[in-house]
């Protein structure tokens, strides 16, 4: 390899490097379980410290919202079991009974506490477009 | 009606795949293959350096030495022609005889006895054991 | 003629497409073969064929859409009769079955303009034509076999579901089908660089052939993310552009390597170098458009287990599998080819920056694929699923677009094969003191954000690089005799791609400065009574009051605010939390927003209590009016960059001949 070759090759091997670092650490700061309700539900007892993304979807007639307050309740189901979740923020659009949610957050066994709040669409036999 | 739509459908689908089928045309065989073009020619590599000295990209001996390489480029090019068509071995020479004239650039040496590349300060071949000259 | 009528031609349509596909995949090769000449002709016919049938679908879709044909299941599913002209057309792409129609239409047009326009390249064509019916034999044996837009209802219904209130918005019109053009417009580069393969014709002829391509489906990719950041905005109404969603990432990717490919390809032409890494970006750009369109219908990431209920999933990553394994294939056991003339003669020259460029891009590629498919991998690896956030994506993706600035303003500094380090720096002097001086005032200024800080004084750096060497190059010519306008005109004239590249890494930067100033940005949560205000940056909004009214099928809440500055009334605005009454009860939130060029003042409304108390979110989002004024210069640029070359007449005689050969 001459000279410069060589040049080169230090220098991306310098940068896959830095890259690699920034991604380790980015990754250590936002990795989250995603889990379904089943699964959560499961290992409540070992992920009371974990950032957890739960999905699942709106259990009908459970959403308890105060807009003026900012706050929300409501139960996520995966269909089979159900977990009561406690939120305070901007509520999207797409969120109401039947709508597939994302809540990003920590469970302390009986209340799931949500930092963030992701909703789409009930889906239907076909998959809707959102995006 | 709809059947009539259908039915031209599928009659103008049918005419314009099948009409090429009706004549027989001469089989491709040898036409002269279409000469191969890689990289710029030595005709725009020039005019890449002389615009690049002269918005002050180049200082002036880089710019003396870059137009020296392409100029030997350029004569060996037109001392054995690209021949048209695909890599063929006359255009394996002529990459033989750039990669030389760049060596030479680069003050490479080489044994003279079975041609191996010489290490900067080699006083014998490390190939064949010839002793090398002082200066090629 | 009944309206089950032209459903069924158009069904009719796409098998017979479907067919005619198939015959385009095999009979151009067939041809080859046999060599005989007029079964490869019958074969590239046959795109021309898949054109016309695919033409006449989409006409039966539109019809049956216009028509408000709810016996159509699709149309039934997607649009009512309410729903404005417009927006029906839209529905065309709103849905599965419509948006894989729509891919397939474009699909078929464009490869009919590719076998037209790029016939002169007789030994590529044959494999070029083969490639894009094969990809056009998937998507029409999709539509034929799994989706069709032409299912009928066995009742028809009287009124239509309507189409999700969210998409009907502008940018929700536009995004779409500019995100298609864009993944459709890979797949000609694609299709010639596999024919380039196939036939060992392994010189930059395909990719000359395809320049002009690659530079529209990148404007498109390009204008599809442009498009889906303003929905986001406007309508997703939480005050940001970009969530590092999968859907979101999806498209950015491909992006990422077809401007890595725009890139490089430039090196292959100058100095016959990186052939192998071309022709692997192609692919990958390609894969990764299909991987994009895959992704959106199927919704395999974003929802956990969507996989296995949706049919369409296995089919594709099949169908993207056999792209790679052929693609591929072909391309290891053409390595011996694919030597390089050329080579690298120095770290510092313009080509180590567009090697850099790449390594830049394709790693942020890279990073975002990884972050994207994480939860897939690492279910693998521990049996759970572990996703990464935006925070992963940012740590990555901050510091690349920094690189790309800073490379933006090294490169036009520096000369092709070796730049003499002296002139180098000599050339940084203007632009680095302009960005430290820049950084200094903004640092002045009060903002203290390092990144964005960065961004700016880098952004600063990089756009009087480029002025610097435009101007350079015009005062060479004025040295000639020519007055300095016409010396701009004729430099761009003679070398557009250069100078629209220039003018799109302007717009760039206008984009990156608009991105960095949302990063200063504050937002704050508050509620309100009426007459209280609220301070938010360099004004005042009072809450005057809201309440809700009835509209059409909307049920709409708004709060009316007003808007000093300093004492000075400005405006009025009215964000609102609407319901559509209709069978799904849909919450519409509609933002206000106040833009200026300095800054975009936006209000949400997340509801009005029943004592008349007001719940706002207050953003101030800086600078957000450049990132649309940056995708404008950066359509400019394009335009430009995709203008005719001017050469003397000599030279264009003596190309032509050669082309012609």
């Amino acid at each position: 390899m001459n000279r410069t070759n060589r040049k080169i090759f230090a220098a991306v091997v310098v940068f896959v490097l830095a890259g690699a670092y920034l991604a380790y650490s980015g990754a250590r700061s936002s990795m989250a379980y995603y889990l379904t309700v089943g699964e959560l539900l499961d290992r409540a007892g070992a992920m009371r410290q974990a950032d957890i993304r739960l999905s699942g979807t709106v259990s009908a007639g459970t959403i308890a919202h105060d807009p003026v307050a900012g706050t929300l309740a409501f139960r996520v189901t995966d269909g089979a079991r159900a977990l009561d979740v406690r939120y305070r923020g901007v509520v999207p659009d797409a969120f109401k009974d039947g709508a597939e949610v994302v809540v990003e957050g920590r469970f302390d066994g009986r209340t799931f506490t949500a930092s963030r709040l992701f909703a789409k669409c009930p889906s239907k036999f076909e998959t809707e477009d959102d995006g | 009606m709809e059947i009539a739509v259908m039915l031209a459908l599928v009659g103008a689908t049918a005419a314009i795949i099948l009409t090429p089928l009706r004549t027989r045309l001469p089989e491709p065989g040898s036409e002269a293959p279409a000469p191969v073009r890689s990289g710029t020619d030595a005709a725009d590599a020039l005019a890449d350096l002389e615009f690049d000295h002269a918005t002050g990209k180049l200082d002036d001996d880089d710019y003396a030495a870059l137009r020296a390489d392409v100029e030997t480029a350029r004569a060996a090019e037109a001392a054995y022609p690209a021949p048209a068509g695909r890599a063929t071995p006359a255009l394996r020479t002529l990459d033989a005889l750039e990669a030389e004239i760049l060596a030479l650039r680069r003050k490479q040496r080489f044994c003279t006895a079975c041609g191996t590349a010489l290490p900067k300060a080699a006083r014998f071949c490390p190939d064949c054991g010839t002793p090398v000259a002082a200066r090629p | 003629m009944s309206p089950g009528a032209m459903g069924e031609i158009g069904a009719l349509a796409i098998s017979m497409a479907f067919a005619v596909s198939a015959y385009g995949t095999i009979v151009p090769l067939l041809g080859v073969r046999l060599r005989r000449p007029e079964v490869v002709h019958s074969g590239l016919r046959a795109v021309y064929a898949n054109a016309l049938l695919l033409a006449v679908a989409a006409a039966a879709l539109l019809y049956a859409l216009l028509t408000r044909d709810f016996g159509n299941a699709y149309v039934a599913g997607y649009s009512s009769r309410d729903l404005g002209f417009w927006y029906t057309l839209s529905v065309f792409w709103a849905g599965q079955a419509g948006s894989l129609l729509f891919w397939a239409v474009v699909l078929a047009g464009f490869s009919a303009l590719a076998v037209w326009r790029l016939g002169h390249l007789r030994e590529l064509l044959p494999y070029a034509a083969a490639t894009l019916m094969g990809t056009s034999t998937f998507f029409t044996m999709v539509l034929t076999f799994v989706s069709s837009p032409f299912a009928r209802l066995p009742i028809a219904r009287t009124d239509g579901a309507g189409l999700n209130p969210l998409l009907q918005n502008p940018g929700m019109f536009f995004h779409p089908p500019t995100q298609y053009l864009g993944y459709v417009g890979t797949a000609v580069p694609f299709a010639f660089a596999v024919a380039a393969l196939a036939t060992r014709n392994l010189d930059d002829r395909w990719i000359r052939a395809t320049r002009r391509w690659t530079l529209l489906s990148w404007f498109f990719l390009s204008w599809g993310l442009i498009f889906g950041m303003m929905w986001a905005y406007v309508e997703l109404g939480w005050g940001g552009f970009w969530a590092w969603d999968p859907v979101e990432n999806a498209a950015l990717m491909p992006w990422l390597t077809a401007t890595a490919f725009l890139h490089s390809v430039m090196i292959q032409e100058k100095r016959d170098l990186l052939k192998v890494w071309n022709l692997v970006l192609i692919i990958l750009t390609f894969a990764l458009a299909v991987f994009g369109t895959f992704l959106t219908r199927s919704g395999v990431l974003s929802s956990v287990h969507a996989f296995a209920t949706s049919s369409l999933g296995p089919l594709f990553f099949a169908f993207i599998l056999l792209i790679l394994g052929v693609s591929f294939g072909l391309l290891f056991t053409r390595l011996g080819a694919l030597g390089s003339r050329g080579q690298l003669d120095s770290l510092i020259s313009r080509e180590s920056g567009f090697l850099f460029n790449n390594l830049i891009f394709v790693g942020a590629a890279f990073a975002v694929f990884i972050g994207t498919v994480f939860p897939i991998l690492s279910e693998a690896v521990t049996g759970l699923k572990i996703s990464v956030g935006p925070p992963f994506f940012n740590q990555i993706n901050v510091p690349i677009g920094l690189a790309l600035l800073l490379l933006m303003g090294v490169c036009p500094l520096l000369a092709w094969r070796k730049a003499s380090p002296r002139s180098l720096l000599r050339a940084f002097v203007v632009p680095g003191a302009l960005a430290a001086a820049g950084a200094v005032l903004l640092i002045a200024a009060g903002v203290r954000h390092p990144a964005a800080l960065a961004a700016f004084g880098l952004g600063l750096f990089a756009a009087a690089a480029v002025v610097q060497d435009v101007h350079r190059g015009a005062k060479v010519r004025r040295g000639h005799g020519e007055p300095y306008a016409l010396a701009l005109g004729r430099l761009a004239g003679r070398n557009p791609r250069r100078y629209g590249g220039y003018v799109v890494h302007l717009g760039i930067v206008l984009l990156f400065a608009g991105m960095a100033g949302s990063a200063l940005g504050t937002e704050r949560d508050v509620v309100l009574a009426k007459g209280e205000t609220v301070r938010a940056g360099r004004y005042t909004l009072r809450y005057d009051g809201g309440g809700s009214y009835a509209q059409g099928k909307r049920l709409i809440t708004e709060a009316a605010l007003t808007v000093f500055q300093g004492g000075r009334r400005l405006a009025e605005m009215r964000p609102q939390r609407n319901v559509h009454t209709r069978r799904e009860e849909q919450v519409m939130t509609e933002v206000a927003i106040r833009t200026t060029l300095r800054e975009d003042l936006y209000v949400i409304l997340s509801g009005i209590g029943d004592d008349g108390r007001a719940n706002l979110r207050v953003i101030i989002n800086p600078l957000m009016m450049w990132m649309w004024i940056g995708a404008g210069v950066l359509t400019l640029g394009t335009v430009l960059a995709a203008w005719p070359q001017a050469v003397p007449a000599a030279q264009a005689r003596a190309r032509l001949v050669a082309e012609a050969a």
